[in-house]
């Protein structure tokens, strides 16, 4: 027997050859005496019929022993689909993820550069190696403040005296002690003016 | 025996059982070979025994091809044992595979508990 068969092709085989040896001795019991087959002959054919059934049922059996291994592998090919389903979710999860960290990551980024630019103008902190005279520094800035409300607050007549400076202005403010006798801080920037850092608690609280 | 002519139509191709395939063949061979060696010597009751055998050679004949149909609709024989066992043995691979993947996702380092880490 063929053993590269698959098991539906041997039963299919066994049925036609017993088919076909039945036929053969319904023929044979038919024919006129002359052409009879001898008792041996007959004989012969019987045996190989019954040969044959004992084949069929052996491999009916073998059949039956398919289909249990094929009952096994339904269970398998289930639960292979169902970890499928399983890894095909994470997988999406896990390409959301990605998506999700791409763009995160890149907005950080965004934020970093812009972080390092504002820093490097200082206009957050004073570098380390400060030193008075030094235009490195956090705003506001001399020329801003000038810009600001406190610089416009030169064109305002006070008592009808207009102050045009700065030192003016603060000696107004502060009831007439020169700049000068509280002056810590002195910045140069622009040549004539002075400020105090009573000036700027002063400038600040009037903001 | 009430699903007997499901189990037996040819258009049928739900899966059977081994035990619903029908091979019981030698009893009707044996039936008609011993009802045509039977001597007859009225003429009337050997026509009757001829006709009577006749339907059991068609009788046999359906019978061969309800089997065949029959096993085609057995579940597992479309391989032999050894191709079918090479092939359980393949999905049983796929299935620890594919398990060992899922199984290293969930033992994958989560922010989580990176996040705990550093702290």
């Amino acid at each position: 027997m063929a053993s590269h068969l698959s098991t539906k092709d041997r039963l299919l085989s066994i049925i036609d050859d017993m088919e076909l040896i039945a036929k053969e001795m319904i023929e044979v019991s038919i024919a006129p005496k002359a052409q009879k087959l001898s008792a041996a002959d007959h004989a012969q054919l019987t045996d190989l019929l019954l040969a044959k059934d004992v084949e069929l049922k052996k491999t009916l059996e073998l059949a039956d022993e398919q289909a249990n291994i094929q009952q096994k592998m339904n269970d398998l090919k289930a639960e292979v689909d169902n970890k499928d389903q399983d890894i095909y979710h994470l997988q999406r999860q896990l390409k959301d993820a990605e998506q999700i960290l791409a763009t995160s990551l890149y907005q950080a980024r965004q934020k970093l550069a812009s972080i390092v630019k504002i820093s490097a103008s200082n206009a957050v902190s004073a570098p380390l190696s400060w030193q008075p005279g030094d235009p490195r520094r956090p705003y506001p800035t001399d020329l801003e403040m000038r810009l600001g409300m406190l610089g416009r607050l030169c064109d305002l007549p006070l008592n009808g005296h207009t102050p045009s400076t700065l030192n003016e202005l603060h000696r107004i403010t502060t009831g007439g002690v020169p700049a000068s006798a509280s002056n810590q801080f002195t910045w140069h920037s622009s040549g004539e003016l002075h400020m105090t850092a009573g000036f700027v608690e002063t400038a600040l609280w009037m903001l | 025996m009430e699903n007997n002519s499901e189990i037996s139509d040819p258009n049928n191709f739900s899966p059977l059982t081994v035990q619903d395939v029908d091979v019981d063949f030698l009893p009707i061979v044996y039936e008609i070979i011993r009802s045509i060696e039977r001597d007859f010597h009225d003429n009337s009751a050997k026509a009757r025994e001829s006709q009577d055998c006749s339907q059991k050679v068609l009788e046999l004949q359906k019978k061969f091809d309800i089997a065949r149909s029959q096993i085609k609709r057995l579940p597992g024989i479309d391989y032999n044992k050894q191709d079918q066992l090479k092939q359980f043995e393949i999905l049983r691979t796929q299935l620890r595979l594919k398990r060992e993947l899922l199984q290293k996702y969930r033992n994958m380092c989560s922010f989580e508990t990176s996040f705990k880490s550093i702290i």
